[in-house]
């Protein structure tokens, strides 16, 4: 009886956290990046490797990348955001960021050196570190009225 | 005795039924008459007649509509359907937008169809033959793509850099919408929640107050708490040597506000458009959202509260949590440093 009892249990155990595992393996979520105090400077596409990306900075980053010329009294700290590209699921025609595929940080050293950091995923094989921060550096920040 | 009774009850019972539905009648205001001032040019056959037959009887001053139809009270539902359908798009005056607007609805059409939203499900319950089959749809998918398919320029960024032209205005208040709702640099400090890029060659940055991004987390959209804003900047696209697409000159600027007491008409959302470099407000009254704003946003983007750009759920959380805790446990560590 007890050997019954202790198997039944078993295997509920079992069961029971193989029927629950592969849900919490697979569960998808709505993500939003969430920068901090780094503030969003620009977004770029590319339709051939089917990216969209978002670049945050801190202040210093923010006046370096508007005038390059613009001597680092701060240190310069950016973020590079990127997702795969999808379809909008409800709208044809229009192409959204979907999942969360690399997150790069980069900070200026007082040397003029800049230190490179992957937060989430990697970088792709066919680049470089020293490609990725030029890449980085490359960018302007979005312009508004007013 | 008892029977005629009866049968005198019923006649008199169905003399009432007939002289209550001709009375309604005098009741039956005929659509407006208006003139066609052009169709839809250079487009296929096919798709002309699938517009004429599914379409027209409400997007149109042409309407065929049969003998049911007209009587009342059916004819009340059928006239007020006709008179919203032609507010927000009229086939029969289809010269009065510019090329990009016509390009805009066509992708518009593409998706109701596709969505199964248009015909309005009530119409084509009551005349089935206004339904459109897959490959109907398909016909209409493939003219939508052959439009977008001739205007694959882009400009580079050096082009783009030789014009300089950015023009920064000054403005001393604030331009508004005819809704009250005024323009708002205050997004600027908002978190982005998404990014997009349309058929029509532009680059979009989309921009959540913390209310919006609050609801987004919780999953609270039906309805939207009161105060969430979201503003939508719209660019257009550059690309640069590598490939890369970028935001150029700045197009406009959309922001959708949530107050279900104000804009009733709207499912709770003020919506404001502001374009060009002087942002200039769009629509003559404050009607334009309803005219130009809601339908799409009713119709396709239901499940997430009538908002399109909520992140879609495609984010492994697994990966995501553990993230979020190495990048926590990471600042933890600066912290400790610094004490
Ligand atoms: C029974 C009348 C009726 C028929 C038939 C009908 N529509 Fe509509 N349509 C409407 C109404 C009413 C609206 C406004 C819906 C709303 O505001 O939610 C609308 C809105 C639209 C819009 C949104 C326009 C915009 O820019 O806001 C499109 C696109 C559209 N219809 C396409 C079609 C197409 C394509 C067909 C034929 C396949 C069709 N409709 C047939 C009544 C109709
Ligand atoms: C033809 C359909 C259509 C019409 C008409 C339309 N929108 Fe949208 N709107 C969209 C789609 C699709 C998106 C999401 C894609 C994108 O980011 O542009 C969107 C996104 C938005 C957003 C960002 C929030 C969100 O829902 O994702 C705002 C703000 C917005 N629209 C405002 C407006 C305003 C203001 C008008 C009227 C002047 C308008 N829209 C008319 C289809 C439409």
């Amino acid at each position: 009886m007890k050997k019954i009892l202790s198997i039944v249990l078993l295997s509920s155990l079992i069961f029971g956290s193989c029927s629950q595992s592969p849900e919490r393996e697979t569960e998808k979520i709505r993500f939003m990046f969430k920068p901090g105090t780094l503030k969003f400077i620009t977004s770029s596409f590319n339709t051939d490797k089917q990216t969209m990306s978002a670049l945050y900075g801190n202040p210093p980053a923010l006046s370096l990348l508007s005038d390059p010329g613009h001597p680092l009294e701060q240190p310069a700290s950016l973020k590079l955001v990127t997702y795969r590209m999808q379809d909008d699921p409800h709208y044809f025609g229009s192409k959204v960021n979907g999942e969360l595929i690399l997150v790069e940080k980069i900070q200026s050293r007082k040397d003029g050196q800049w230190e490179y950091e992957t937060e989430y995923g990697e970088i792709p094989p066919d680049q470089s570190r020293k490609q990725r921060i030029a890449l980085i550096l490359d960018s302007q920040p979005v312009k508004f009225p007013q | 005795m008892k029977q005629i009774k009866r049968i005198k009850l019923i006649n008199i019972l169905f003399l009432c039924i007939v002289a209550g539905f001709t009375s309604l009648q005098f009741f039956n205001k005929p659509i407006e008459q208006k003139p066609v001032t052009g169709h839809m040019r250079n487009v296929p056959k096919q798709v002309e007649h699938i517009l004429e037959r599914s379409c027209y009887n409400c997007h149109s001053n042409e309407q065929q509509l049969s003998f049911f139809d007209k009587v009342a009270p059916i004819s009340w539902t059928v006239n007020k359907d006709i008179a919203r359908a032609r507010e927000v798009m009229n086939f029969s005056e289809w010269d009065k937008l510019s090329d990009a607007e016509q390009k805009g609805k066509f992708y518009a059409i593409f998706n109701m169809v596709n969505a199964g939203k248009m015909p309005l499900p009530s119409y084509s319950l009551t005349h089935p033959g206004s339904k459109l089959s897959a490959s109907e749809v398909d016909i209409i998918k493939q003219y939508a793509l052959s439009l977008s398919a001739k205007d694959g320029f882009i400009p580079t960024v050096a082009a783009e850099q030789q014009k300089e032209t950015r023009a920064t205005p000054t403005f001393k208040t604030a331009p508004i919408s005819p809704n009250g709702i005024a323009y708002n640099g205050e997004f600027r400090n908002w978190k982005v929640i998404g990014m997009s890029s349309l058929i029509d060659n532009t680059i979009r940055i989309i921009y959540g107050n913390d209310i919006a991004v609050k609801a987004i987390e919780q999953e609270n959209f039906h309805p939207w708490p009161n105060g969430s804003a979201v503003a939508k900047a719209v660019f257009k696209q550059v690309r640069k040597s590598n490939g890369d697409i970028i935001p150029g000159d700045f197009v406009n600027m959309q922001y959708m506000v949530k107050d279900g007491r104000e804009f009733k008409d709207t499912e709770g959302w003020g919506f404001a458009k502001f374009n060009g470099p002087a942002l200039k407000p769009t629509g003559k009254t404050a009607l334009f959202a309803q005219q130009s704003c809601i339908s799409c946003h009713r119709q396709l983007a239901e499940s997430t509260g009538f908002l399109f750009n909520v992140p879609p759920k495609v984010n492994s959380k697994k990966l995501i949590e553990h993230y979020l805790k190495t990048v926590q446990n990471e600042k933890d560590i600066i912290y400790s440093a610094v004490k």
